[in-house]
């Protein structure tokens, strides 16, 4: 190895242990329900409304 | 032609290596990226297919990506020692442990080459 | 040859992840897409509903087709939720067509539905091609009060076989409820009801008008003491609150009351498409919308709805400035159907809130020239239900009945004028 790089070759993606995670899908982890928007998304932060409260529209 | 989904019993792994084994994704699967993380969504079969969605890093969902039924272990193996700045001899530590993960999740499952 | 667990992470923490980096990088992560306002029932309540034989709304829903092409730059632009709704989904003989092909572009689909016409063959459907979650909205525990809201004979022994066919089927399963005058009395039924089954339920109480501008289901929505009142018989929804209003209330700084008028995740993280086609920034908000039938998905997110989403407001309001407007539900939309205008404050949320806030023992800031404020018109006559409700508002009342003693003054019903001014009816 010259210790040199060779600038015509491509450069190489940084690497990690390949990792897999499983989630499990569950509706009842999802918080925001009473928006028509929110019961969608799921928890956490604000999908098309704001938590809780905040939007409140008629389901179907 | 290979036999993608073919099952192959474990004698016949430990007899050719598992190296030389290729890999299928297992089930129908769609791959999004999604806000930059790779998201593997299943999308029809029995319940316990559809119960979870997986989530993969860089490295990962390449690898995934190469499970295509017609890419040995060893080449994927390679492909990861091109693709990304890694030792060759890590790159198929990593790889042969993700693979039997992977395995063991029940997501992947060896195909064989009837030809061979 | 060693194997390393497969990780496993919850899907509250892989969501509430995804939302947040979607949102800080405005990338939509979910879509709310209205197939159809068609819909075999008549409820007395409903926003949009319109008959099932209705030609002219058949005939302006997006095809098939569009739907797919719709799904396929909603896809690319990298949405993962959607959520389909109504009017009825199943009004739409197509609907498991656009559905399959939603699924398989890996999108995680709700379904909101009434139930009524689900077949044990769309059940099967459905375990084979399984959503993330189906909603169905049970009006009634009993068939009388049920078919007494939906107006259709019948209706309530469907939604019931729905039920049973998709909880045979260990499908993802949600009860829910609208509380109006009409069924206020069985909504505890309703839950236990879903207790019994090991399903979730919850309900909702704030009724807007029509999008046509009908005030129609203002008639039946209850009085603000009733809302509160339903809030404090269930020791797990009051929690709910005070979780809620420790965690966003008073936030709002002395002179550093934020100038715009979408304070919501509306164009940011999500938006909704209606049967026609129109994309805007939410369900309720028809003022303004991009036609998704001449234009594509990445136009109308990039351009036009980053425009609606950076309006300001034009004036300053009693809302401006109010630390309790996160429990209020007020926003444009909801300014739009009440009172034809995005900023002017909707009063029934107002005394909503104001009510909820003090039976809670919450603080509540002055916040401008409010009614239900200390110095207000109303706010004498708040205080004391609030007192009332304060005392007694967990004894369990079966026997709702239109006139409280505890409350007379607050028996007055009061239905928004104005209306939306979008169509100049």
């Amino acid at each position: 190895m010259s210790g040199k790089l060779d600038p015509n070759l491509p450069l190489k993606r940084a690497y990690k242990k390949p990792e897999m995670e499983r989630v499990s899908l569950r509706p009842d982890e999802a918080v925001l329900g009473h928006c028509k928007s929110m019961a969608a998304a799921g928890p956490g932060g604000s999908s098309t409304c704001m938590p809780i409260g905040s939007c409140f529209t008629q389901g179907s | 032609m290979p036999g993608v989904g073919v099952e192959m019993s474990h004698q016949h792994i430990e007899a050719i290596g598992i190296s030389a084994v290729r890999f299928a994704r297992k089930g129908d699967f769609v791959t999004r990226t999604i806000a930059g993380e790779v998201v593997v969504v299943p999308v029809c079969g029995q319940i316990g297919d559809l119960d979870a969605i997986y989530r993969f890093n860089d490295v990962g969902a390449f690898i995934w990506n190469l499970f295509d039924g017609k890419t040995s272990v060893c080449d994927i193996v390679q492909a990861v020692s091109e693709e990304f700045d890694v030792a060759p001899k890590d790159s198929e530590r990593d790889t042969l442990e993700f693979v039997s993960t992977l395995q063991s999740a029940g997501i992947i499952e060896p195909s064989v080459d009837k030809g061979s | 040859m060693p194997i390393t667990p497969v990780g496993a992470r919850s899907y509250q923490d892989f969501s509430a992840n995804l939302h947040d980096r979607m949102q800080a990088e405005r990338v939509a992560a979910s879509a709310t897409i209205e197939i159809s306002r068609r819909c075999p029932l008549k409820c007395v309540h409903c926003y949009n509903n319109l008959p099932m034989g209705d030609m002219d709304a058949k005939r302006g829903e997006l095809t098939c087709s569009e739907h797919c092409r719709i799904l396929d730059e909603l896809a690319e632009a990298g949405c993962l939720w959607i959520l389909y709704t109504g009017g009825e989904i199943f009004a739409r003989k197509d609907f498991l067509d656009i559905y399959t092909y939603a699924k398989k572009k890996g999108f995680l689909i709700t379904l909101f539905t009434n139930g009524t016409l689900i077949t044990p063959q769309i059940a099967d459907y459905l375990v084979e091609w399984r959503p993330f979650s189906i909603e169905i909205t049970l009006y009634g525990h009993s068939p009388e009060t049920y078919e007494r809201l939906t107006g259709v004979p019948g209706s309530y022994n469907r939604c019931l076989r729905a039920i049973h066919l998709l909880l045979d089927r260990e499908l993802p399963l949600t009860l829910k409820s609208v509380a109006i005058s009409v069924n206020k009395h069985e909504v505890g039924a309703m839950k236990k009801f879903a207790d019994e089954l090991g399903v979730t339920f919850k309900f909702d109480a704030m009724m807007s008008p029509r999008i046509d501008c009908s005030q129609s289901p203002l008639k039946v929505r209850l009085q603000p003491w009733e809302i509160v009142k339903m809030d404090l018989e269930d020791r797990d929804r009051v929690a709910e609150w005070r979780k809620f209003a420790a965690r966003y209330n008073g936030q709002m700084q002395e002179g550093g009351h934020s100038d715009e008028l979408y304070q919501c995740g509306g164009g940011v993280g999500g938006c909704a498409i209606d049967p026609e086609g129109k994309m805007s920034i939410c369900v309720l908000s028809h003022f303004e919308g991009y036609d998704l039938r001449r234009g594509n998905f990445r136009e109308g997110w990039d351009l036009f709805l980053r425009q609606v989403r950076a309006k300001k407001i034009t004036r300053v309001t009693k809302c401006t400035m109010c630390q309790i407007k996160p429990m209020c539900g007020m926003c444009p939309a909801n300014g739009e159907l009440e009172n034809g205008d995005p900023e002017a404050p909707v009063d029934f949320l107002c005394h909503v809130a104001h009510l909820r806030a003090h039976a809670l023992e919450l603080s509540v800031p002055a916040h401008g020239n409010c009614e239900y404020c200390a110095g207000g018109s109303a706010y004498g006559v708040l205080m004391n239900s609030a007192e009332s409700l304060h005392k007694h508002g967990s004894e369990q009342w079966m026997d709702f009945t239109d006139s409280n003693p505890l409350f007379p003054i607050l028996n007055e019903r009061r239905i928004a004028v104005g209306g939306c001014s979008s169509c100049g009816l």
